[in-house]
């Protein structure tokens, strides 16, 4: 189950984070999202490591943490979509298609000509266009 | 890691026992030890200690079934195994106590049979060592059998070692670390085959006993360095632990789990430690996954979860710690690609932070699951059971009991076995186990350059310091964290940060930083949640509760709250006493207190100038929930007059005693509402020049709360941290949106406009040399001046600012343009005293100080500047003074004024040496080199040379001469003495700009010198200036004569004629030629005829010249031509010298007057005597001048310009004014042409006296008037040229398609008047120049003589005559009109011009029927002309058209023309027409006859 999707601004700074537990560890989860930068920064600055794979979009597992598992996301304009899980098993297609799915949601919603580069994601349809994504991730595992 | 038994962490070694001879042990032990693998040594000293090798546990009957375990791996059997069951035995036994005393045999014996009974029911093998001392002693062969016999063993474990001898020993040493390593492999694969062939037979009841076996299995294997197999076993041990945790029953479950999971912990060290040091990292941390994953879930139940959690945590630093302390490295096989399919695993699990910071997060785990289990087992335990310690197996607990002097040992309960635990748990300080975990971790993750997960390990670090109440650590580790998340927009995060913050600071009682977070954590951007509060127990939330809008509210409210003094529960007395006290803050442009409240502030102008005032806009901004009332707003600036105070009108506090000179202002309401800018605007006035700048608003709260708010310019504002992520409307700081992007929060006062007047005069440009005055005048118009100062500056006006060449400079110290002084005007004594104290000049610089002048004071001083050399120079003058006297000295005033000066050479001067006229040297009296001496002048020894000293005046002032002399060099005063003949006298000579001023020196000579100096040319000359009388200052101008040889030639001619001739009258000519020599000089001469003399004399001749006398030559002449002639050349040869030489033209002319000249030669010399400044002021372009005293004839003679003379013929139509030209010109005479025709009608033509024209200036007057006479005309024209004349002109008055013409000596020119079309002047020959002429000035100059000569407008009928005529009519108004032909019918329309009222003259170049000038004239009439008259060059009108024109014929006053100007180019219509009204004749022939002496 995914229990949090985020959006990391260019300066690192979340454009978008929204939990999806019942649980109250929203602020767990913003260490997580925080933490997971830093992998991001490590392979998108490592040239080394991501020659081969310049224009993979997606990054992987970034790092299983207690009871998560942490998937990365990073765009053609260094937009970085983190996503948490507490699947155990998940595989590379399915964090692939969530994020590409994710991916359309977040240009559809940037493309809003009431939306200002570099701010916050306020839009309610995103919003509720990304938890069925997400809802649609955890059917697409369980089944 | 250190946790565990040191067998557990090193890998096992092989062990084998020695028996005996213990001085041998240590040697042994060592080499056994340093074997590869390494062996361990047991060393028995004798063999009575032999019985420790012997099975300690009693015998169990190996045919009884295998009772149930107790556990499952025995804690001691490792150890066991590796330091007392050796896998062989050796006993050493010295070979003469072997073969020697039988007693010692026996023993030996003996000995020996002990052993074998200790290692009995082993597999331990047995090794025999005998010991010789040295190599030498042969032992029997006997003996050893008996002792291998005796020891039942092979004869390759009967080692022999020799004690003395090196090599040997080693040797044997080596023999005998083969045979126990061989014996130790068999040993260990025995053991092992044992106990695999026992897993393989199944034949045990239990699980433990196969997990037991498992692991002997392995360990077996390790002894041996078998590693895959130990791995191998170590693995299926662990598997079948982990299906035993749902199966087994044979513990209390708690206890049971605290079994296998030890189990499992030493399984797993094992294999990581195996998978490890064979370098698998990968294989490694998969397996440690795996691990953790299978182990994660199992917590048991609640109440021991913090065992789970303990050992959970154990397991991650345990890992980290191996993985620290092995070497090895990602492996570069491994794919970069981390965390995808290909590679499952992510960078930080090959770090061992990653484990620790785990390994804290768990172990926090284990402490809030202990604080739960305390929370429910405290009340249900009364007691915990004591005495409980590990049993002998792994991970089992056992309480003992005593009982009088047994002591047994009793299982436990899980009740008690909790209790136990959590009592042990409770004794462990856990906080300082996660923070140094994290702390490691932190450390580890800052190195890697991870900061994000090195702050989140900070922030555990930090919570656990808080949760241990050490809040100043906390404090820090806070703040530190803070930063990044402030950096990045964290603000979820930030906000716990900031709870733990603000808790610290309120527990550490600093009241500020509490203000600071508290405001900061109110003013952060959150928005979400719902506003639950009901999670205030969760103990994961921090003290800031969940980040709502209501949270961030209620802390503002707190904030103002204690404040204002109403003391909050959850706070003691201290720190709210603390508060009490007045809090600033400061906020500047870096602090996270921005989003607090922050000041924009702008001015509407750029710069101000002082006193008047400029608007700034302060706007504050505040982020904070709910709306802040300021009570008082202080602006502050730079300069404290301009601050100013606004404070709120409902406060009616006298808070603000204001302080005297400020601005105090009420403003109505000084609200903050969230996210919207207060914006007011205020006036300053600034008395200071300088910047101003907006320092800080000091926002006054609540009284207590004072927040010094850095201003900030709008133009440079920026975002606001946090803030400008959100999704919300930006709204600009100022209303006006320019102010808003551009605005500054200083303002640039100017300086106050220098009222001081500084004036230079200059009168003109500076002449070189003398002392150039440039006033200076200063005039104080409102400002007086105090401590004033005068800079002057001299700089190259071509810029380059020195005012000499760097070379110059080298070469000599003085500048080409000086300032040599300033002198004042100043009246007063005392003010010039000080000027000059404090004057200060250089070449070009000067610096000197003004007087105390009040307003409407003015002083002056004169600059004294003195040129050396022609050049343009910038003065540059400026004045700096201040206002007052002291305090406002501070700041100058500048006034600035530039002037450029020319410096210019005044006088250019220039002379020339002239020799005794008509004497020149036949032979000189050296020879001359021909290069450079022809520069150098020579004078004649003894004679008097004249120096001709031409001074020009170069300027545009009049300069005054005073004296000009030559002065002599030392010693040319006496060999050469100079006499001034002419020049200036007693009066000074004043010299007009651009005239020249000659002197006329006499030098006679008295030395002969090559190169003899003659001194300098001294002029003494000042300005003639009216104005500058008093102070004329006198400047002495040198030039230095060139040097000059001076010679004695050896033969002189001289000539000798009078100054003038007479025609007619005879002359003598005389030629003397001196000899200087002491020989006889022959001498030839030769004379040429001249054309204009008639002499008498030889041709040739020769002749001879006695030393040092003369010889004259004398010749008569008779002058036959008048004017300046040439005299018969004479050339004088020397027929020694082979010289020869002829007199220059100049001296061998003379001026022969017709007749005898009337004026008295003496009078007209003393005349130019008299007037001595003018006498010999020439023309700048003239010819040196010829002697004086012959000047004045050929001036006069010159003076009569002679005119052409010209015979004129003319056709016998153009008599009249032919006679008309004769009569204007006496150089005109009038020659007839016969002109008669034969019969046939072919012209019969005679020029008479056509001899006399031979050689003259010819013209002909033509006129083409009719073809009739045109024909006999050019027959004229042909022969006229044949007849030798000097020049030819046709004059042809009216050329039917142009007009006159003429020719001259050379070219044969035609001379047209008004030609019609200009393209007819190309009908001419190319021999032929033709020349256009016109009868216009003849028109202008009757037009003059009219009554109304004002009123005079000039129309053309046509485009054509106004092309032709206006370029000479233009000083009269113009009409121009426009004719177009319709057949016969001819339209006349003005384009331009008004004709009303005025006399309007219609001009054109000829006149047929008059149909144009009529149309015209009409037009021009009913234009309102008041009077309309006509010219026409050429009146052709032919078929007596004229006739309409004649008043008396006119039809009325509306067809009549004033007047009818025409000229007599055409002869006909001039007679017929005579001076009847309105015509009138213009003659050409006045311009005719001048036109002829062209």
């Amino acid at each position: 189950m995914i229990v949090c999707v985020a959006v990391v601004g260019h300066q690192n700074n979340p454009l978008y984070l929204q939990s999806f537990t019942e649980a109250d560890d929203a602020l767990k989860l913003h260490h997580i999202v925080h933490c997971s930068l830093d992998v991001i920064d490590e392979r998108v600055n490592n040239p080394k490591r991501s020659a081969p794979t310049l224009n993979e979009t997606f990054l992987g597992l970034l790092y299983p943490t207690e009871n998560y598992k942490v998937y990365g996301y990073l765009t053609n304009t260094k937009v970085k979509f983190i996503m948490v899980t507490t699947d155990l098993d998940v595989k590379d297609a399915d964090a692939r298609n969530f994020f590409r799915k994710f991916h359309a949601a977040y240009v559809d919603a940037v493309s809003n000509p009431f939306h200002v580069p570099g701010k916050k994601i306020a839009s309610r349809s995103f919003g509720s266009r990304v938890s069925t994504i997400v809802k649609s991730f955890g059917a697409g595992t369980t089944v | 890691m250190e946790d565990y038994p040191e067998e557990l962490r090193t890998p096992p070694l092989a062990l084998v026992s020695i028996v005996g001879c213990p001085e041998l042990h240590p040697s042994i032990s060592a080499a056994l030890s340093s074997q590869q693998p390494p062996m361990n040594t047991l060393a028995l000293p004798d063999f009575a200690k032999a019985s420790i090798l012997a099975r300690s546990g009693k015998t169990r009957d190996p045919l009884a079934p295998p009772q149930a375990p107790a556990g499952i791996l025995k804690k001691d059997w490792l150890l066991k195994h590796r330091t007392r069951v050796p896998a062989a035995v050796a006993a050493l036994f010295r070979a003469n106590h072997v073969s020697g005393d039988p007693a010692q045999w026996l023993q030996a014996c003996s000995d020996l049979e002990n052993l074998k009974s200790a290692i009995q029911g082993k597999s331990t093998k047995l090794v025999v060592v005998l010991v010789q001392s040295t190599a030498g002693d042969e032992l029997s062969e006997d003996v050893m059998v008996a002792l291998r016999k005796r020891a039942e063993i092979d004869s390759k474990y009967l080692v022999v070692l020799v004690e003395h001898d090196e090599t040997e020993w080693n040797k044997s040493l080596d023999k005998l670390k083969n045979v126990f390593a061989e014996l130790c492999s068999t040993f260990y694969k025995e053991e092992g085959r044992r106990i695999k062939a026992r897993i393989e037979k199944r034949n045990f009841a239990s699980v433990e006993l196969s997990i037991r076996y498992c692991f002997k299995v392995a360990v077996y294997a390790e002894f041996r360095r078998d590693w895959p197999e130990a791995l191998k076993f170590y693995e299926e041990g662990v598997r079948v632990l982990r299906e035993m945790i749902a199966t087994s029953t044979r513990l209390p479950p708690t206890q049971r789990l605290v079994e296998i999971k030890a189990v499992a912990e030493q399984f797993h060290f094992k294999i990581s430690t195996l998978l490890l040091h064979a370098g698998k990292v990968v294989e490694a941390i998969t397996w440690f996954r795996k691990h953790t994953r299978s182990y994660e879930r199992v917590v048991g139940i609640p109440e021991v979860a913090f065992l789970h959690w303990e050992w959970f945590s154990r397991q991650f630093l345990v890992f980290g710690e191996l993985l620290e302390t092995t070497s090895a490295s990602v492996p570069d096989s491994l794919s970069p690609r981390f965390g995808t399919a290909d590679n499952a695993l992510t960078e930080w699990e090959f770090q061992p932070s990653y484990y620790y910071q785990l390994a804290a997060t768990y172990l926090r785990e284990k402490r809030y699951a202990i604080e739960c289990s305390t929370v429910n087992l405290t009340t249900e335990v009364n007691g915990i059971p004591e005495s409980v310690m590990p049993s002998v197996y792994v991970g089992q607990y056992v309480r003992l009991f005593e009982q009088g002097d047994t002591v047994s040992v009793l299982p436990l309960s899980d009740m008690e076995y909790t209790s136990y635990a959590l009592s042990e748990a409770e004794r462990f300080q856990d906080s300082y186990e996660i923070i140094a975990l994290f702390r490691k971790a932190y450390e580890s993750f800052q190195s890697l350059g991870a900061t994000r997960m090195a702050s989140a390990c900070s922030c555990g670090m930090a919570i656990e310091y808080y949760a241990a109440g050490d809040f100043s650590n906390a404090k820090q580790l806070f703040d530190g964290v803070a930063g990044l998340y402030r950096q990045e927009g964290w603000a979820t995060l930030l906000w716990e940060n900031l709870g733990y913050l603000r808790e610290c600071s309120r527990k550490l009682n600093s009241p500020k930083d509490f203000v600071s977070y508290s405001l900061e954590m109110a003013a952060l951007p959150l928005f979400s949640g719902s506003g639950e509060e009901n999670r205030e127990n969760n103990s994961k939330i921090g003290p800031a509760g969940s980040p709502t809008i209501f949270r961030r509210e209620a802390i503002l409210q707190e904030v103002i709250n204690i404040l204002e003094g109403k003391h909050s529960e959850g706070t003691d007395d201290a720190f709210n006493n603390a508060m009490e006290e007045c809090t600033p803050l400061d906020i500047d442009q870096i602090s996270p207190l921005r989003i607090v409240l922050t000041a924009s502030v702008a001015f509407h102008e750029q710069s101000v100038k002082p006193g008047s005032p400029v608007l700034v806009s302060v706007s504050l901004l505040s982020h904070l929930p709910s709306p802040v009332v300021i009570d008082q707003l202080e602006v502050q600036f730079n300069q404290s007059d301009c601050n100013f105070v606004i404070h709120s009108a409902q406060e009616d506090s006298p808070l603000n005693s204001a302080l005297p000179g400020q601005f105090v202002e009420a403003a109505t309401s000084l609200t903050l509402f969230t996210n919207r800018w207060m914006r007011l605007t205020h006036e300053v006035k600034s008395e200071q020049s300088g910047k101003l700048e907006c320092l800080s608003v000091k926002a006054t709260i609540n009284k207590h709360l004072v927040i010094y708010c850095q201003a900030e310019s709008p133009a440079s504002m920026e975002d606001f941290p946090l803030w400008k992520f959100e999704d919300q409307v930006e709204t600009l700081s100022m209303k006006d949106h320019v102010l808003a992007l551009s605005g500054q929060k200083l303002v640039q006062v100017e300086e106050p406009d220098a009222q001081v007047d500084l004036d230079l005069n200059s009168t003109g440009p500076a002449l070189v040399g003398e002392l150039f005055i440039v006033p200076v005048t200063i005039l104080c118009k409102g400002h007086g001046i105090h401590s004033g100062e005068l800079k002057i500056n001299l700089v190259d006006a071509r810029g380059g600012g020195l005012l000499m060449s760097p070379r110059e400079a080298e070469e000599s110290e003085s500048h080409h343009v000086e300032l040599l002084g300033v002198s004042t005007v100043s009246e007063d004594k005392e003010s010039k005293e000080e000027v000059d104290n404090i004057k200060k000049i250089q070449y070009s610089f000067g610096v000197l100080s003004v007087p105390k002048l009040s307003v409407g004071d003015s002083w002056s001083c004169k600059l004294e500047i003195k040129w050396h050399r022609a050049k343009s120079v910038m003065l540059y003058v400026s004045l700096g003074y201040s206002l007052g006297s002291s305090e406002a000295a501070l700041h100058r005033l500048n006034v600035h004024r530039s002037l450029q000066i020319d410096g210019k050479i005044p006088l250019t001067v220039s002379h020339q040496f002239l020799r005794p006229f008509r004497r020149e040297p036949l032979l000189l009296s050296g020879i001359r080199s021909s290069n450079n001496d022809e520069k150098i002048c020579s004078l004649a020894l003894n004679e008097s040379n004249m120096l001709v000293v031409n001074v020009r005046n170069c300027t545009e002032v009049p300069l005054r001469l005073h004296s000009m002399t030559i002065e002599p060099s030392d010693d040319g005063k006496q060999l050469c003495s100079v006499q001034q003949i002419s020049g200036i006298t007693s009066e000074h000579a004043v010299i007009a700009p651009n005239e020249e001023y000659k002197t006329i020196f006499s030098v006679r000579p008295q030395v002969i010198s090559s190169n003899f100096n003659l001194g300098e040319i001294s002029l003494n000359w000042s300005r003639d200036s009216s104005l500058g009388e008093g102070q004329e200052s006198r400047v002495i101008m040198k030039q230095r004569l060139p040097e000059v040889n001076i010679e004695e030639p050896l033969l002189v001619v001289s000539m000798e004629c009078p100054p003038y001739a007479i025609l007619g009258i005879p002359f003598t000519f005389y030629v003397k030629i001196h000899n200087s020599t002491s020989l006889l000089q022959e001498i030839k001469y030769s004379l040429v005829d001249s054309q204009n003399f008639v002499f008498s004399g030889a041709h040739n001749h020769a002749a001879f010249v006695l030393p040092k006398s003369d010889h004259i030559i004398s010749h008569k002449l008779v002058p036959l031509g008048s004017g300046s002639q040439q005299l018969p050349k004479i050339t004088v040869t020397s027929v020694r010298y082979s010289a020869a030489l002829t007199p220059s033209t100049s001296a061998a002319s003379v001026f022969v007057y017709p007749s005898e000249p009337k004026f008295i030669l003496e009078k007209s010399y003393s005349a130019s005597d008299e007037c001595p400044c003018h006498s010999f002021r020439v023309p700048l372009s003239s010819p040196p001048p010829p002697p004086p005293p012959r000047k004045m004839e050929m001036v006069a003679a010159s003076k009569q310009k002679v005119k052409k003379y010209i015979h004129l013929f003319y056709c016998s139509e153009c008599e009249e004014l032919a006679k008309k030209i004769a009569a204007s010109s006496d150089a005109i005479e009038l020659q007839s042409i016969n002109w008669r025709s034969f019969d046939d009608g072919f012209p019969n033509l005679f020029i008479n006296k056509a001899h006399e024209i031979r050689g003259q200036h010819v013209a002909f007057l033509a006129s083409f008037s009719s073809p009739a006479v045109i024909f006999e005309q050019i027959s004229v024209i042909f022969a006229l040229p044949k007849l030798f004349i000097a020049s030819f002109t046709l004059v042809l008055p009216f050329f039917p398609t142009g007009s006159f013409e003429r020719s001259r000596g050379g070219p044969t020119s035609v001379v047209i008047y008004d030609i019609h079309a200009l393209q007819e002047r190309f009908y001419f020959g190319d021999d032929v120049l033709p020349c256009f002429e016109t009868g216009i000035p003849l028109l202008l100059q009757r037009l003059r003589q009219l009554p109304d000569p004002d009123n005079v407008t000039i129309a053309f009928p046509d485009d054509g005559a106004w092309k032709r005529f206006h370029k000479q009519l233009q000083h009269f108004p113009m009409i121009v009109c426009n004719k177009v032909r319709e057949g016969d019918k001819r339209i006349v329309r003005i384009k331009e011009g008004n004709p009303e009222g005025r006399h309007v003259v219609i001009v054109d170049d000829l006149v047929q029927s008059g149909g144009t000038l009529r149309e015209c004239q009409k037009v021009l009439a009913a234009h309102g002309a008041s009077k309309v008259s006509a010219y026409v060059t050429h009146a052709v009108f032919p078929k007596q058209s004229y006739e309409r024109f004649l008043t008396s014929n006119s039809a009325g006053p509306g067809d009549q023309f004033a007047y009818f100007w025409i000229t007599d180019s055409c002869p006909h219509t001039v007679k017929a027409i005579a001076q009847q009204p309105p015509f009138e004749v213009l003659s050409l022939a006045g311009s005719i006859a001048d036109a002829l002496q062209i």
